[in-house]
């Protein structure tokens, strides 16, 4: 017999949140660690909110976020590090900035250790950031996550929508809560409202877009610099226009 | 010390368990130790000994097995134990004690130098086995 301890704990941990915001896409690189991060912020003005970077093999959030290079203390499990009234744990804590090659069993692992010891008290509201695809982090979501409200995210190109579509449609097989669908990177010159009418195809809100800032990079090195941008501004009004927190 | 929610996690799965058979009360747990996570004993023995008051474990006797740790490279297939790796350095320790899987991050096979392998026994804690009354 064989007992694992941690199971019971995270998906207590998950269901005392009043809310789960899992942002994912399928498809890589479309925004999903800047826009949760920016959320997080922005969502920390109205709820005790909570981040958790996923995506322990490409954790990004800890850099926009300027966390410290140490560990969080401890005190009954971890205390997670508090930035701008954000609560976050990522496994860059713990990983020296080193690589962190490992296969999806052992993510499951990580993901659950992290979870059972992570205190996040009083957290109304976590997002968690989550790596592309629909391998183990996917479905360990899928698993331990019941209360969860996805946040998806897609920039134009059909070659993002094609695999945005079959997250939305695993998704809704699953039964699982789809808060809205946000189109990322859209061109100046772009007007057309193709995602805008898939989203309804799918009877999936579309809570709007954030256009293409050329140099957006050139404020990332900052928190504050970061929290000026329009991007992040952006990331406000879709907030305060269409969440339904 | 997060060895307490650890402590808090043993004690909720036993009593768990323990419901799932319908005992009335949990006598013996026994919970392996793996070295790799470097779990102190002592501190989740305190953790349980005050958690468990007033629950159907308050007379449980919580028996401790330590496990060596021991790796197997997936891409040579050689076998290896912690104890023959080299992780002097106290914050290399400290972060594997969190989150065993940085392990990744940190050694290699010593034969091969593959990052690719897997802890086959000593991970972390879990429970090996209750005992109770009906
Ligand atoms: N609206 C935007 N305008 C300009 N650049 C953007 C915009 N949104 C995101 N980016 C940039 O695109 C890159 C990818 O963003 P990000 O890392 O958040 O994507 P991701 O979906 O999390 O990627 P991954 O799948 O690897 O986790 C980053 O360099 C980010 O700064
Ligand atoms: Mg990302
Ligand atoms: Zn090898």
């Amino acid at each position: 017999m064989m007992i694992d301890p941690r199971t019971i704990m995270v998906k207590e941990k998950f269901a005392a949140f009043k809310y789960v915001i899992p942002v994912i896409s399928g498809k890589g690189g479309v925004g999903k660690s800047i826009i949760s991060t920016a959320l997080s912020l922005v969502i920390a003005k109205k709820f005790k909110t909570g981040l958790l970077d996923l995506d322990f093999w490409g954790a990004s959030d800890h850099l926009l976020l300027e966390a410290k290079n140490q560990f969080p203390e401890e005190e009954k499990g971890i205390l997670p590090e508090e930035i701008k009234g954000v609560k976050f744990m990522t496994v860059a804590y713990y990983t020296q900035d080193q690589p962190l090659p490992m296969r999806g069993k052992e993510y499951t692992d990580a993901f659950l250790e992290l979870m059972a010891v992570t205190r996040w008290d009083d957290t109304e509201c976590l997002i968690i950031d989550m790596p592309p695809g629909m391998s183990d982090p996917f479905l360990d979501i899928l698993k331990y996550v019941k209360n969860g409200n996805c946040l998806v995210i897609t920039i134009p190109s059909r070659l993002s929508l094609n695999i945005v579509l079959k997250t939305l449609t695993i998704l809704k097989e699953q039964n699982i809560k789809i808060m809205g669908l946000i189109e990322n990177m859209r061109p100046t010159s772009n007007n057309n409202q193709r995602i805008n009418e898939l989203a309804r195809s799918y009877k999936v809100p579309y809570l709007g877009f954030i256009p293409y800032y050329p140099d957006l990079d050139n404020y990332l090195d900052s928190l504050s610099d970061f929290i000026s941008t329009d991007f992040f501004q952006q990331i406000s009004s879709i907030v305060s226009k269409g969440l339904s927190l | 010390m997060h060895e307490w929610s650890l402590a808090e996690a043993v004690l909720k799965s036993s009593v768990e368990e323990a419901q799932k058979r319908d005992l009335k009360r949990l006598t013996e747990v026994k919970v392996v130790l793996g070295e790799l996570q470097g779990i102190e004993e002592e501190i989740v023995k305190f953790g349980l000994d005050n958690l468990k008051k007033g629950t159907m474990a308050e007379n449980a006797n919580f028996i401790f097995i330590k496990e060596h740790a021991s790796f197997q490279c997936r891409n040579c297939q050689n076998i290896w134990e912690l104890r023959e790796v080299d992780l002097n350095d106290y914050s290399i320790q400290e972060s594997i004690h969190f989150v065993p899987e940085v392990v990744h991050s940190f050694i290699r096979c010593p034969k091969c130098g593959s990052p690719d392998f897997e802890v086959v026994r000593g991970r972390g804690i879990y429970i090996k086995e209750i005992s109770g009354e009906d």
